[in-house]
């Protein structure tokens, strides 16, 4: 009740200091920043007791304050706070590679690709053909020639298939899951995030041969080749360096887990390189290269302020959402989820094998790649750079798609986790941990 | 990559720097990032442009209304029922007698050189006078430690200092609140009184809220949120209505301080997020300092003068007044000539609002005077606290005895 009470008075307060002020500005953002913390966070509290993940709250409430429900936060207020988003790609991205074990990937490694390649490349012929099945009522594929829409259903294929790490990291975060079916789902999303950015950017210049857009081409192969093995050694020298770094920093760790996941960011983003790859990179290293147990206390360090930072990165998830567009779109949109859903749960089938997963842990693996968040939208906007005509209707479309499987998929994971006897060991620690000693809990607080 | 060198500024200064330089130099550590940000920014080298100034923004003004709530958490009421009624006397004279002083310089020089109307004049005297108020807590508290000696005069040092921050965030409210420009979309414009009132309900809903959100929740992750969210929901709440941060941080800071069961937990997260927020708004303060169109020497240069005869002056006032000058001396006033990050937060403050009138001229004195004060101010009141007994016998009874 308390939290109902707290979500009214927020939506509230917003809608009476709205016409007192002028939007736009670093008030409008700071303003939007802490409602949406409070906010999403009350909302998530009030899931959590229907013993749902947390992070349908803060969809939830990003979706009700969003611009095209209650209207409590702008587009332009949410643009303000891409930053946030950035950052919380990079604490994901270095939480995960945290998680990393070597001795997993040594003697899992390979199973673990073939399961990528199998689920990603069923969920995406699936698509692909789901798609063109509904070619008329698709907008972008609509009025295009053979050629032409069978190359952006492809693309378009490619980029739906995609998994979200930042939902499995925050929901085996919060749920304290352990075993092998929340390692391998954490491990086979990281792994087809890269396999499909890869995937992406060489089908791209397929495509910009094939079908000359508007704009040249963003990078030649060289530059793809650059932008993925380059990341490797950066984050492999900027991991090493936060190890080194630990060793001096023995206080405020909160502090340093947040800087060093901002430079991290900055680093890959001047350097030209995969940002979730150098900072997943960075974090394996620095975890496992730090002395004594400076790594776990900075992996503890890092959840802790990733907390909040996530907090509003799935709020603003909602926030993106548009109610009316994707309810306009269900016809097409339901009927994709379904396949994609479907393909993924027999990829998992024939992919595991290899893996000596259970039927419940096969089901939880499967279950946990069908959450989607924002990381989709950024290789639509790479369409968009070279076909403008075909962005705004394909976004609008992964935009649906994804805003069904942001929800469906974190209540599906859970669930699976459950089902598969996997929650509470603690792969990851909890973020709010009772047995926290006091200089780990002041540390929280910088 | 320059908001993380910034932070990493910031980190290592609150880590390191600023208690090895009040430890070995007794210097109060500020003034030197002031200088940084000064020959960072757009009129030195360039590094940091209008650009990053702009991507700034909502850290240094957060840390308006993260430095609003630190000062609000010091009015913690079983301590400040505690105290001898005489202090808050004698605090309270310094603090308008230094107000007084300087607001009436400066609106006698912005009004009579014709600058201003003597109307629109008042604002920026109203500035200024608060500005010259705030008074920092940190030489005394070195000086004492230097020493090793806690008497009542380091008592009457802060609570002299609580009053001086009282005054002056509530001046430049009562200020930015009389002078609130139209906001043209609303059927009637708010009264003065409307927008403090406006202004005062930002913080209160923001310590509500924070007690709803919590419950009698004990979780340091939590705590963090729930604070973090409603000084930053204050903050920009006051920011977007055009009204100082200052005054519903403070208002937060003494809700919580007053209300919370975890108010050890809470004090330690407010004073650590503080701390880099401080040293970032410093740098940033520095970074947008900007030469005043207008002639600023005899304005500054007064507001100095002014300012020091304010408080030693009204510091000698007060102490006669209540008919301790003996106990007190004449120039305990000295020792709150130190201006610290209020000053510049309310400079700031004020250079952000878009209701300020002459404000690079208010901001050069902020800053200069930061900078001048910010050296001596600990070695100013060591020589206050050095020169009072141990024991102060206050010819009033005291109540407790702070």
């Amino acid at each position: 009740m308390r939290r109902l009470i707290v979500l009214a008075l927020l939506f509230g307060a917003m809608g009476l200091i709205e016409p007192l002020g002028r939007a736009g500005g670093a008030a409008d953002a700071l303003l939007t920043f802490g409602f949406l913390i409070l906010a999403a966070y009350a909302a998530g509290e009030l899931v959590a007791r229907m013993r749902q993940p947390k992070i349908i709250g803060y969809l939830i409430a990003g979706v009700l304050a969003g611009p095209t429900v209650l209207g409590s936060v702008t587009v332009q207020a949410a643009e303000t706070l891409a930053p946030v988003s950035g950052l919380a790609i990079a604490l994901i991205a270095f939480l995960a590679g945290a998680e990393l074990d070597i001795e997993e990937i040594r003697s899992r490694g390979s199973a673990l690709l073939r399961l990528t390649v199998v689920e990603l490349g069923i969920a995406t012929v699936a698509i692909f053909a789901t798609a063109m099945a509904l070619r008329q009522w698709i907008p972008f594929l609509a009025d295009a020639d053979l050629q032409r829409a069978i190359l952006f259903a492809l693309l378009f294929s490619l980029i739906a298939v995609m998994h979200s790490p930042a939902i499995v990291m925050a929901i085996l975060t919060e749920t304290r899951a352990s075993g092998p079916a929340a390692r391998a789902t954490l491990a086979v999303v990281l792994l087809s995030e890269v396999v499909v950015v890869l995937l992406f950017s060489l089908l791209l210049g397929l495509v910009q041969r094939l079908l000359p857009g508007t704009d040249a081409p963003s990078g030649g192969v060289g530059i793809i080749i650059w932008e993925i093995a380059g990341s490797v050694p950066i984050g492999a020298a900027l991991g090493a360096g936060v190890a080194l770094a630990l060793r001096v920093v023995r206080e405020d760790r909160f502090v340093f887990a947040l800087l060093a996941a901002m430079l991290g960011q900055e680093v890959a983003s001047l350097l030209h390189v995969e940002v979730l790859i150098t900072l997943l990179v960075a974090g394996f290293v620095a975890v496992n290269a730090a002395r004594d147990d400076g790594g776990a206390q900075l992996r503890h360090a890092m959840e802790r302020a990733a907390a909040p930072v996530f907090v509003v990165f799935f709020a603003l998830a909602g926030v993106a959402i548009d109610v009316p567009a994707a309810i306009s779109l269900s016809l097409v949109v339901v009927p994709i989820v379904l396949v994609r859903t479907g393909a993924l749960a027999v990829g998992v089938r024939f992919g595991a094998r290899g893996l000596g997963l259970t039927d419940p842990q096969r089901t939880a693996l499967w279950q946990g790649l069908v959450a989607q968040a924002g990381v989709a939208i950024g290789l639509v906007a790479i369409v968009a750079e070279a076909y403008p005509e075909v962005a705004g209707s394909m976004r609008a479309l992964l935009l649906a798609i994804i805003a069904v499987n942001g929800i469906l998929g974190p209540i599906l994971f859970r669930r699976g986790l459950v089902s598969a006897g996997a929650l509470g060991g603690g792969m990851v620690a909890p973020a709010v941990d009772p047995s926290t000693p006091p200089e780990a809990a002041s540390g929280s607080s910088a | 990559m320059l908001l993380i060198l910034l932070a990493v500024l910031g980190y290592l200064a609150a880590r390191f720097a600023v208690d090895w330089l009040a430890r070995h130099a007794l210097v109060v550590s500020g003034a030197e990032y002031l200088v940084l940000g000064l020959l960072l920014g757009p009129r030195a080298t360039a590094l940091i442009g209008e650009t990053q100034l702009e991507a700034l923004a909502p850290f240094f003004t957060l840390a308006l209304g993260w430095m609003g709530a630190a000062v609000g958490f010091r009015f913690w009421l079983p301590v400040l029922t505690r105290t001898p009624g005489l202090l808050y006397r004698m605090a309270f004279i310094q603090s308008l007698f230094t107000a007084v002083l300087v607001g009436g310089f400066a609106w006698l020089y912005l009004a009579g050189a014709g600058l201003l109307s003597p109307v629109r004049a008042a604002l920026p005297a109203a500035v200024m006078a608060a500005i010259a108020v705030a008074s920092s807590l940190t030489g005394a508290r070195i000086a004492a430690k230097s020493l090793g000696r806690r008497n009542l005069a380091v008592r009457q040092l802060e609570v002299a200092a609580g009053i001086d921050a009282l005054v002056a965030v509530v001046m430049i409210a009562v200020a930015l609140a009389i002078f609130h420009q139209p906001i043209g979309a609303l059927v009637r414009e708010p009264t003065p009184t409307e927008w403090l009132v406006i202004a005062m309900a930002v913080g209160l809903v923001g310590g509500w809220l924070f007690h709803l959100f919590l419950g009698d929740e004990r979780s340091p992750d939590r705590l963090f949120i729930a604070v973090s969210g409603a000084v930053i929901l204050t903050t920009g709440a006051a920011n977007y209505v055009g009204m100082s941060a200052l005054l519903p941080g403070f208002l937060l800071g003494a809700i919580l301080v007053n209300t919370t069961r975890q108010r050890d937990l809470v004090g330690e997260l407010v004073d650590k997020v503080d701390r880099p927020l401080y040293f970032l708004m410093l740098v940033s303060a520095g970074a947008l300092w900007t030469p005043s169109a207008s002639d600023v020497f005899v304005p500054v240069l007064g507001f100095l003068a002014f300012r020091l005869v304010g408080k030693v002056g009204g510091g000698f006032l007060a102490a006669k007044a209540n008919g301790v000058a003996e106990v007190f001396g004449g120039r305990w006033g000295f020792a709150l000539m130190g201006q610290g990050g209020l000053a510049i937060a309310l400079g700031l403050d004020y250079l952000l609002s878009p209701t300020a009138i002459l404000a690079d001229m208010v901001f050069t004195a902020a800053l200069c005077s930061v900078l001048l004060t910010d050296i001596f101010s600990a070695r100013l009141a060591r020589g206050v606290v050095a020169s009072l007994p141990e024991v102060i016998a206050l010819p009033t009874p005291a109540e407790g005895g702070g």
